[in-house]
């Protein structure tokens, strides 16, 4: 019924079908693989960079504040600027790692969410979305109502980075010129993150 | 040249086999995290909220590929007093479960609370440099399938009076059958 040439043709096909599902097999593996890669380090926060640092805290804002120096980083992922006793300190927090990326809106939401319920004080007015930060911005403050002591912003950018502002500032005559700075503060902070 | 197209061919089907296979087994859509009541803030914050005078905002809930976080605010009409309380479900994904899941969003809410995590949660006082304003707590839902953080702050005179009602949000919370929608 088969004939020697039948047979070889058979085995020809039957080695390519093993050799074809072998190759396609491996290549789909690499393929996930580097798709798992993608998602996971999507959602883990990557260090400041200096460069970061700089355009997070623009000179208009510093000078608003009364607060003109140098932007440096802190070492603890933080970047400052140093006048005396007044300072200006932004900070990216971390956010849960691993995961999927598609689930990093969720994860920053919730860091807001208990960064914001834990913004409380004896002295200073907390607020929601506050107007004097400028439409479209979904952050939290904590101000002095006098504009002098510890302000406080926790922002959470349109890319859903959890960012944290500190204005420790001592010799502002009201409060708009600090609304004003921390604004501007806010509008880089959306820049870089 | 006719064993050669053969072997051509049965590799193309070859591979069309595994790949075809791969595509409709080995890539299940994600499961979605079980979803919350529409009137779960109303219904988790209502007795809360009448005591202290707060006003309860509307519900919010983010969704994400398999997770969502369910957030709900309430304030005094002074804004000096805030409970919020937020519920992220979760799901399991391959090669974690969703009690691996909820343990890691455990560990990272009570990180920003504060205290240290046990195998219930975590809880203890909101405090600033000079005083205590409030009780805040995160745990997991019976279930595993839900982490569930509350956070409530008022002035220092009245803040001692809210750990009392962060424990007994946290007692008729933790039974996944309340949160569940």
């Amino acid at each position: 019924m088969w004939d020697a040439e039948g047979v070889n043709l058979f085995a020809v096909a039957a080695v390519g079908v093993v050799l074809g599902a072998a190759a396609s097999g491996v290549a789909m593996a690499l393929v996930e693989e580097r798709a798992d890669t993608t998602t996971s380090t999507a959602v883990l926060s990557e260090d400041m960079s200096a460069r970061q640092c700089a355009i997070a805290v623009p000179p208009e804002a510093m000078q608003t504040l009364g607060i003109l120096a140098q932007p440096g980083l802190t070492g603890r992922n933080e970047c400052e600027v140093a006048l005396g006793s007044r300072d200006i300190l932004v900070s990216r927090r971390p956010l849960l790692s691993g995961g999927s990326a598609a689930d990093l809106p969720v994860a920053a939401r919730q860091a807001f969410e208990i960064a914001c319920g834990l913004l409380a004080d004896d002295t200073s007015e907390v607020e929601r979305s506050p107007g004097w930060l400028g439409r479209g911005s979904r952050a939290c403050a904590r101000t002095p109502a006098d504009g002098t002591g510890i302000s406080e912003v926790v922002l959470l950018t349109n890319a859903h980075s959890l960012v944290e502002i500190r204005v420790l500032q001592l010799d502002l005559p009201d409060v708009e010129p600090l609304h004003e700075g921390l604004a501007g503060l806010v509008a880089a902070a959306e820049v870089v993150w | 040249m006719r064993g050669f197209l053969l072997g051509l061919l049965g590799a193309a089907l070859g591979a069309a086999a595994v790949i075809g296979a791969t595509l409709t087994f080995d890539s299940p859509a994600p499961p979605a995290a079980v979803p919350v009541s529409p009137t779960f803030c109303a219904d988790a914050l209502g007795e809360v909220a009448a005591t202290w005078s707060l006003v309860i905002a509307p519900q919010q809930t983010v969704r994400g590929d398999r997770d969502r976080l369910t957030s709900c605010e309430a304030t005094s009409e002074a804004g000096d007093v805030r409970l919020t309380l937020t519920v992220l479900a979760v799901a399991g994904e391959e090669g974690r479960t969703v009690g691996e899941r909820s343990t890691t969003a455990l560990v990272a809410a009570c990180t920003a609370i504060g205290p240290a995590p046990s195998d219930e949660g975590c809880s203890g006082p909101v405090e600033t440099a000079d005083d205590v304003v409030g009780s805040a707590g995160s745990f997991v839902t019976t279930d595993d399938a839900a982490v569930v953080t509350i956070l409530f702050t008022a002035p220092p005179d009245q803040a001692g009076a809210t750990s009392s009602d962060v424990d007994r949000l946290t007692r008729a919370l933790v039974d996944r059958s309340v949160v569940r929608g």
